[in-house]
């Protein structure tokens, strides 16, 4: 939930009180779960409102953008603080459409029907809105490559 | 990073989440979250389909890997939680470090990079610091002192005429006139003793802002110098000297750079900022 946030553009604290408030009211409604195997697709739902109500807050970041740089937000051995970073800028450059289903295929490791339960699209829309996502991101990270 | 293909940097992510803080105060702030909204409870066990639900909320927070297999222990929500100092509800976020400031504080923050941090603070506020990177520092500025983090959790109270620092875990530096380390329980205050003193205090800080914004270099020098030269005992000499020599040598004038270090030298030799004007400046006797 806090990595998925994270890499949908929030800022590290705006996705620990996502991940806070996705956490309780998934405690709170758990009984509105429909049956195990609908488990990932139900979380991800609330996951998904809630970091939408928080990009909304930020709305004046995309008004009035701030020089800030990324601050690195996710902790892991092997992990290079400078991959994490180099991810988000590109994932940040993407479509948002994109960006969401290349997080849920290619970082969260959900198969293309999964992708298209939680997103509730179909799952040739799916596979269509990778292959572009995956483009644009090898695109964006050449750019940044060549850029350094 | 170069020739790894990017998609398959994508995949690096999947295990990676927040630290080992982020992660306590996620969940102590969901408990919270869920104390506070709850006003029917709800009953957790014996529904099946929910406990498997809720296991799956623990096996998805430790590995989100799809798909969750059964899980040993849902989340206590029934217990009594532990009880939840941080985040409060009106901390506010500065980098992974949490500021709550009080009632009618005003926190200004200067510098918001990764390994440095630099608050102006008027008012009351406590301040949960996460480990700094190595060579990082966390510091907060008030009329009277300048609180410097070793350590992790204290509070600052600045008035019109002293500021109070209590330290409760970790350990701060305090520099006003003297310098100071408080350890946990201990603390102390500092007030203002040199009202003839402030436009000087005041040099400093507006130069330190004209360095950070990129401003005025001349000007900045100028404040510096004239703040050193006046107060050559003063409790924030070695951070004049220290900007003064690298604003100058930043100017091209790498004679009074070195002279400027030289005095920094002279006064605190052990001073970890040695080794960097000695790196800049290898007339200070280098590596």
């Amino acid at each position: 939930m806090y990595r998925w946030a994270l890499l949908r553009g929030l800022r590290p604290p705006e996705a620990e009180d996502a991940a806070q408030e996705v956490l309780a009211t998934a405690w709170r409604r758990i009984g509105a779960c429909a049956n195990e195997r609908a488990f990932d697709a139900w979380l991800y739902e609330i996951t998904r409102r809630v970091a939408a109500n928080k990009r909304r807050k930020v709305w004046w970041r995309r008004v009035r953008p701030v020089d800030h740089p990324i601050e690195p937000g996710l902790d892991a051995s092997g992990l290079a603080r400078e991959i994490e970073l180099a991810v988000r800028a590109c994932l940040a450059d993407l479509p948002p459409k994109q960006a969401e289903v290349l997080v849920l295929s290619d970082v969260e490791g959900y198969t293309r029907d999964e992708v298209a339960a939680m997103v509730g699209i179909p799952p040739g829309t799916v596979a269509s809105r990778v292959r572009l996502a995956r483009a644009a991101f090898r695109a964006r990270w050449a750019e940044r490559e060549e850029s350094r | 990073m170069k020739d790894e293909e990017p998609i398959e940097v994508l995949a690096e992510l999947r295990d990676a989440g927040p630290g080992p803080a982020a992660e306590r105060r996620i969940v102590d702030g969901a408990r919270t979250l869920t104390r506070r909204r709850s006003a029917t409870p709800w009953v957790f066990a014996g529904v099946g389909v929910a406990t498997a639900c809720a296991a799956a909320v623990t096996l998805l927070w430790a590995s989100p890997a799809p798909p969750a297999p059964p899980a040993p222990t849902p989340p206590d929500v029934a217990a009594p939680a532990a009880p939840v100092t941080i985040p409060e509800p009106t901390a506010m976020a500065v980098g992974s470090h949490r500021v709550v400031p009080g009632d009618g504080a005003q926190v200004e923050v200067r510098s918001n990079a990764p390994d440095r941090v630099e608050l102006e603070l008027m008012g009351r506020a406590t301040f949960a610091v996460e480990k700094l990177p190595p060579g990082g520092s966390f510091r907060v500025q008030t009329a009277h002192a300048l609180v410097e983090v070793v350590g992790t959790r204290f509070a600052v109270d600045a008035g019109e005429d002293c500021t109070t620092v209590s330290v409760e875990e970790g350990r701060v530096r305090v520099t006003g006139e003297t310098s100071r380390l408080l350890s946990p329980g201990e603390s102390t205050r500092v007030c203002r003793v040199e009202p003839a003193g402030a436009p000087e205090l005041a040099d400093l800080r507006v130069a330190l802002q004209l360095i950070d914004e990129g401003g005025a270099l001349d000007e900045a020098a100028r404040r510096l110098r004239r703040y050193a030269d006046r107060h050559p005992d003063g409790a924030l000499l070695e951070e004049a000297l220290f900007h003064l020599s690298l604003v100058e040598l930043r100017q091209g004038r790498r004679d009074a750079a070195v002279d400027a270090g030289r005095r920094f030298l002279g006064r605190f030799p052990e001073s970890r900022r040695a080794a960097t004007l000695r790196a800049r400046l290898p007339e200070l006797g280098g590596p």
